[in-house]
């Protein structure tokens, strides 16, 4: 009988330069990015610190897991592997938001037939924030992690882009972050569902190819919930998420002056969240909007947060839907004359 | 049909927005509650349970679950009202952990609490986006 649990990767891969850079680098930055969590008050920038962490689980998780033996993988745990998956899967998981990933990471190094299921757990859900450590942006490192082994790309079901104002520079030829996460979202990831995008800017304001990069992100055939946090969109851009069954927008969706053009790519979610931030209701007038590329045709979930003012832009959605809608959520966050 | 209903009041300004509340019951007595079986109204937390008594609505809104309006929701199985409280620490601060509060506030809604299906709990307001 073959017994190759316990096998050290770390130790078994061949050596390079640039892996010794990471496995150096690796242990000072985890160490570095809790402290600063425990310390760190700004909620914005603790937000963005901690998303850092899941890039950091990329960065250990690659360059331990990439080179691993070829020899034959025999399990040999006691317990069946669906046993075994079931609990990787109930206490790394469902442990949202906290999940402990470290472990994670030790178990999938300590047991070689686990690996490749760990792996599947810990790119899962990837985030990418501008956080910089060593004069390097967690983007950078995750797409020199992707180029060096894009095999992980088939892992990712959840992709988040998170910028708390510096990730950004609206110059061309683009500042290296940019190019980095550029390729990052061009590249196929055939098992991706969700996208959440939390950049503080105008979309229009983006150098033309980055507005491409994403497009091709958005347009991916998998993707079924597109998120928009933050920033500013022209409603066109709602064409793009035209396989997205679920949409979140807390974005300000604006449009200049003038009439909006119809657009034939239309945008057709079963589930709709807005939160719309205007005191005019600008959002919701110009995402409902007859030539606006979202259709409302197959809403059954329906989520509003606004000002109670502007409650009456949403009643013609909710009477259109009102045999269909089985699931309806209203925020007033005030109400009209008080 | 409608099956999940969720009506969040201004979670902001809370000295204000206790006169706010009724629009959630006149949106309970004017919506189709044949299909209806979860519904959900987020209100501010007020470390006086006494004082939702005073809350214009708050009795209407407990009139519409009286024996006389009960055949209304035919398959209503659940009622939550849950209370929002300012996030992080402070949501422990006000933890209802000997169940009074709560119990005072079912109390203040008599026809809702005996159709057995109301539930009352503080939860965290950060869950919810916030307005200016």
């Amino acid at each position: 009988m073959t017994v190759n649990v316990v096998e050290d990767l770390v130790v078994s891969r061949p050596s390079t330069d640039n892996d010794s850079l990471y496995e150096r680098r690796a242990p000072d930055l985890y160490e570095d990015l809790t402290v600063s969590i425990r310390s760190s008050t700004d909620n914005s920038s603790l937000y963005e610190r901690r998303a850092a962490v899941d890039v950091y689980g990329s960065l250990l998780a690659s360059t331990q897991f990439a080179f691993a033996s070829t020899e034959p993988i025999i399990w040999n745990l006691p317990l069946p592997q669906d046993i075994m998956y079931l609990i990787i899967d109930t206490y790394f998981l469902h442990n949202f938001p906290d999940p402990d990933l470290n472990t994670l990471y030790n178990l999938a190094r300590t047991a070689r037939c686990l690996t490749s299921y760990c792996r599947s757990v810990i790119y899962r859900k990837i985030t990418l924030t501008g956080y910089t450590r060593h004069d390097e942006t967690m983007v950078e490192i995750f797409a020199r992690i992707l180029s060096g082994t894009p095999e992980i790309a088939h892992y990712i079901h959840d992709l988040r882009i998170i910028d708390a104002g510096s990730m950004f520079q609206f110059s061309v030829p683009l500042p290296e972050v940019e190019q980095s996460l550029k390729y990052i979202i061009t590249q196929e990831f055939p098992n991706l569902r969700r996208v959440e995008v939390n950049i503080p800017v105008s979309w229009t304001l983006l150098p033309a190819s980055l507005t491409h990069a994403f497009e091709v992100l958005f347009q991916a055939r998998t993707i079924k919930e597109v998120a928009i946090l933050r920033g500013r969109i022209p409603p066109v851009f709602l064409q793009e998420f035209r396989t997205a069954d679920s949409v979140d927008i807390r974005a300000l969706v604006s449009y200049p002056d003038g009439p909006m053009p119809h657009s034939d790519n239309t945008c057709q979610p079963t589930t709709l969240t807005i939160v719309d931030n205007t005191p005019d209701g600008e959002t919701t007038k110009n995402l409902l909007h007859h030539n606006s590329p979202l259709r409302i045709h197959r809403l059954t979930g329906f989520r509003f947060h606004g000002l109670g003012t502007i409650l009456d832009l949403i009643n013609p959605t909710i009477k259109a839907r009102q045999d269909f809608l089985t699931s309806l959520t209203i925020h007033a966050a005030s109400v009209k004359g008080e | 049909m409608l099956k999940y209903l969720t009506l969040i009041a201004n979670l902001t300004n809370l000295s204000t927005n206790l006169f706010q509340l009724s629009w959630i019951t006149t949106t309970l007595a004017s919506c189709n509650p044949q299909a209806l079986q979860y519904i959900t109204a987020v209100v501010p937390y007020v470390p006086f349970p006494d004082f939702y008594d005073e809350i214009p609505g708050w009795k209407a809104l407990d009139a519409l679950f009286s024996e006389t309006h009960n055949a209304r929701w035919p398959k209503l199985r659940r009622f939550k009202l849950n209370l929002a409280a300012e996030g992080g620490t402070d949501v422990d601060k006000c933890r209802d952990e000997s169940g009074y509060e709560t119990a005072r506030i079912r109390s203040s809604l008599p026809d809702l609490a005996r159709t057995g299906n109301l539930s009352v709990e503080i939860v965290d307001d950060s869950y919810y986006p916030k307005f200016q």
